[in-house]
């Protein structure tokens, strides 16, 4: 009788490190070479980062330490999240976007999408506009123009994501529909959008928008570049929704027909449900495309986040330490990226066909 | 209630129109009156937004139209291969900051590509730590808006980089100051330069038509025309450091560089997420395949995995493409003169805000199909000839 083979034991996880580095001497060679440089480069970056840094907000200081000069954010870690928006009524952005980001959250959980979801986000924006602008309940107006860094940068991405999602959801279903003047429209529409970097949009906001309103109009230049913006996006959603509705089997429409199901009822229980799950994974990148997109705005002397970090160096005596506000804003986006990219991953996972 | 027109019915009487006929007679009926309300929205929208051009535009007394492009410029630009003065006129300009776009982008889009291979590559490679690194890369790089990226660039050039006055400089034939990068070029008068850039496209264009080798060849023209440039020129150009900085030679301004080195790193983590997604669409046969023919895993990717991924990758890669040309337009942000910030400059001066911009519009939507009908070629080359 022959001998029964077991199947290999499975290795602990030391031994199985070491089998994947060190399995032969070319792969131990570039893992040698790869750890070596990790070290060297971890090693550096504590002694910059914190053995050699300076936490206090005063030049002289900073210049004698070696290091990373995090008193520089001290100094000028207000004027980059905050910006120009009036110091002593600082507690007003920072209440409306705590209020945005928690309205938002609760509005992400599954069972509060549809109508409660939309009304809390509204909620979350009227409070929003009404603590920036104030205005009304005592509070001192401020207009637009001082409305800055990370407050803005979140307002326009809500925005944006926001009243894009479903501009985009229209334009898709123009552009598949049987009437050929609605098809035109919306093709003509997302090629030029798309054909254009959002820059040219942005000056076409800026510049172009105040010729073609009438003159009586007067709209605010933030809310052009917010139109601008959703206006973008729109046109990106759209080509990702066609791309989900292309993915629908004919037969569900046949199906939905046979059911005598209307039109409409159709598209939202049949056609839209289905093509929004396959566009889970296109549409978070899409909207982390646009967070990254609303830094544009910087450009037209809009003072985002990345408007605010360009002020913050024009003081010359903190220029030299741009590494760490740089630091401070990047960690920012790419907090605000990955969360929205594993908040993608979940709703993939939760709507994922069983 | 039930009228003939919504009740669709599958059995028609005989002698009558067929049900389906009617059915599509119903909906042609309604859907006539509609498109033509949307196309009587349209045309009033338009008349409505020219008349307030017509309007705004007169009470800025600014006159509409393109005559403005013949006028001369009078702004200086500080870079570019159109030859362009301060008395040249704003299409010049225009065609200069073209030039520019295409100047700083077409070098970007080569970079990314190697690096997008490169770290493509990287991310399915069996080396665990390699993996790693590549996609701490890619994930950081992607989750950091270019202009953050570009800027980071620049300010670290400027600041990094010696003054002028105590460049780095190797052999005096390249220096490098955060005024820029100044090197030795080759002085070609006008016949000269003619016939070597000739000469050069001819071997190219000749590489391609070299059958089953045209990677090879391509690479050999590409050696024997530095040959050519390097050696023929009887005269180098060489910058001189001198007391006010450093003349003469051939010039990178620190904001060409910036540009380039963002894009081509923010362009490139995107291809190496092209490049992963198209080496991962290859069957794992394919490799086992390989492996029992005894190929290397370099061999296997070189000669089996890459050209069948090339079908998957094209489509994605012209995208990015057309992005790296769109993107390029955030050298307005650094000070780069390419067409958006030309188009700018022009805007304020003449205040034809529609014309500039419009301008601005043609020549990426221009770049855009150009590069569409270029990719269009390769992707049918890379398409999966079946039997």
């Amino acid at each position: 009788m022959a001998e029964m083979l077991h199947p290999p034991m499975p290795m602990s996880m030391p031994r199985r490190l070491w089998t994947t580095l060190f399995s032969d001497a070319g792969t131990a060679l570039v893992s040698m070479l790869i750890l070596a440089l990790m070290v060297y480069a971890g090693v550096n970056a504590l002694r910059w980062g914190v053995f050699e840094s300076e936490t206090l907000g005063d030049v002289t200081a900073c210049r004698a330490a070696g290091g990373a000069c995090w008193g520089a954010l001290v100094e000028k870690g207000r004027l980059i999240l905050l910006g120009r928006y009036p110091s002593t009524e600082q507690w007003r952005p920072i209440a409306g976007t705590l209020i945005l980001l928690v309205c938002l959250g609760i509005s992400a959980l599954p069972q509060n999408f549809g109508r409660r979801g939309v009304v809390l986000v509204a909620f979350a924006l009227v409070c929003f506009g009404v603590l920036l602008r104030g205005g009304v309940f005592g509070l001192t107006p401020v207009d637009t123009d001082l409305w800055s860094g990370l407050p803005l940068t979140l307002l326009l991405s809500v925005v944006a994501c926001l009243f894009g999602m479903p501009i985009g959801i229209l334009i898709a279903l123009a552009r598949r529909s049987k009437l050929p003047v609605l098809r035109w429209l919306a093709t003509g529409y997302v090629e030029l959008v798309r054909g254009l970097p959002l820059i040219t949009l942005l000056f076409f906001g800026a510049f172009v928008l105040p010729i073609l309103l009438p003159p009586a109009w007067r709209l605010d230049p933030m809310l052009r570049i917010a139109v601008c913006v959703v206006l973008f996006a729109a046109a990106y959603q759209a080509e990702v929704v066609r791309a989900g509705l292309q993915a629908i089997p004919a037969g569900q429409l046949e199906a939905a027909h046979a059911l005598s199901l209307s039109k409409w009822q159709t598209l939202t229980r049949i056609v839209l449900p289905q093509a929004l799950r396959t566009t889970i994974p296109p549409t978070a990148s899409l909207l982390i495309g646009t967070v990254k997109d609303t830094s544009l705005v910087a450009i037209v002397n809009v003072y985002d986040l990345t408007g605010t970090l360009r002020l913050a160096q024009g003081d010359a005596q903190w220029r030299p330490y741009f590494p760490e506000m740089y630091l401070m804003v990047s960690a920012i986006y790419l907090a605000i990226g990955l969360s929205i990219a594993s908040y993608g991953r979940y709703l993939e996972r939760r709507y994922a066909l069983k | 209630m039930m009228s003939d027109v919504e009740m669709p019915s599958i059995v028609g009487t005989a002698g009558a129109v067929p049900a389906f006929k009617r059915q599509r007679t119903a909906y042609r009926a309604r859907s006539v009156p509609l498109q033509v309300l949307v196309v009587v929205l349209t045309v009033l929208f338009a008349g409505w937004i020219i008349h307030n051009a017509a309007n705004n535009l007169a009470a800025r007394h600014i006159a509409s139209g393109f005559g403005f492009l013949t006028d001369a410029a009078g702004f200086a630009i500080s870079e570019g291969f159109v030859p362009y003065d301060a008395q040249s006129s704003y299409l010049v300009a225009f065609a200069a900051g073209a030039a520019n776009t295409l100047r700083a982008a077409v070098p970007a889009i080569i970079v990314a590509s190697l690096i997008g291979l490169t770290l493509g590559v990287a991310q399915i490679s069996r080396h665990a730590l390699l993996r790693l690194i590549a996609k701490s890369v890619v994930d950081l790089l992607r989750n950091i808006p270019l202009l953050v990226q570009l800027l980071v660039w620049y300010i670290a050039l400027l600041e990094f980089l010696p003054r002028v006055d105590s460049a780095y400089s190797w052999a005096g034939v390249i220096y490098l100051s955060n005024g820029g990068l100044a090197f030795a070029a080759p002085v070609l008068d006008g016949p000269h330069r003619i016939g070597l850039v000739v000469a050069t496209i001819a071997l190219f264009v000749g590489a391609l038509f070299v059958p089953r080798h045209r990677l090879k060849a391509s690479a050999a023209a590409a050696a024997v025309s530095a040959a050519i440039w390097l050696f023929i020129p009887s005269q180098w150009d060489v910058p001189q450091a001198g007391f006010f900085g450093i003349s003469g030679g051939a010039s990178i301004s620190v904001e060409w560089l910036s540009l380039v080195a963002a894009l081509s790193l923010y362009s490139g983590v995107y291809c190496a997420e092209i490049v992963r997604a198209g080496l991962m669409a290859v069957r794992r046969g394919q490799w086992e395949a390989a492996h029992a023919l005894n190929l290397t895993r370099g061999q296997t990717l070189r000669k089996i995995i890459i050209p069948q991924s090339l079908r998957v990758i094209v489509p994605p890669y012209t995208s990015l493409v057309m992005n790296t040309l769109k993107n390029s337009s955030l050298a307005v942000a650094v000070g780069y003169p390419d067409i958006v910030s030309i188009g700018t400059t022009s805007l304020n001066q003449t205040g034809q805000a529609i014309e500039c911009i419009a301008v601005i519009a043609a020549v990426y939507l221009s770049l855009n199909i150009i590069t569409a009908s270029i990719m269009g070629v390769i992707n049918r080359r890379a398409q999966l000839r079946e039997r």
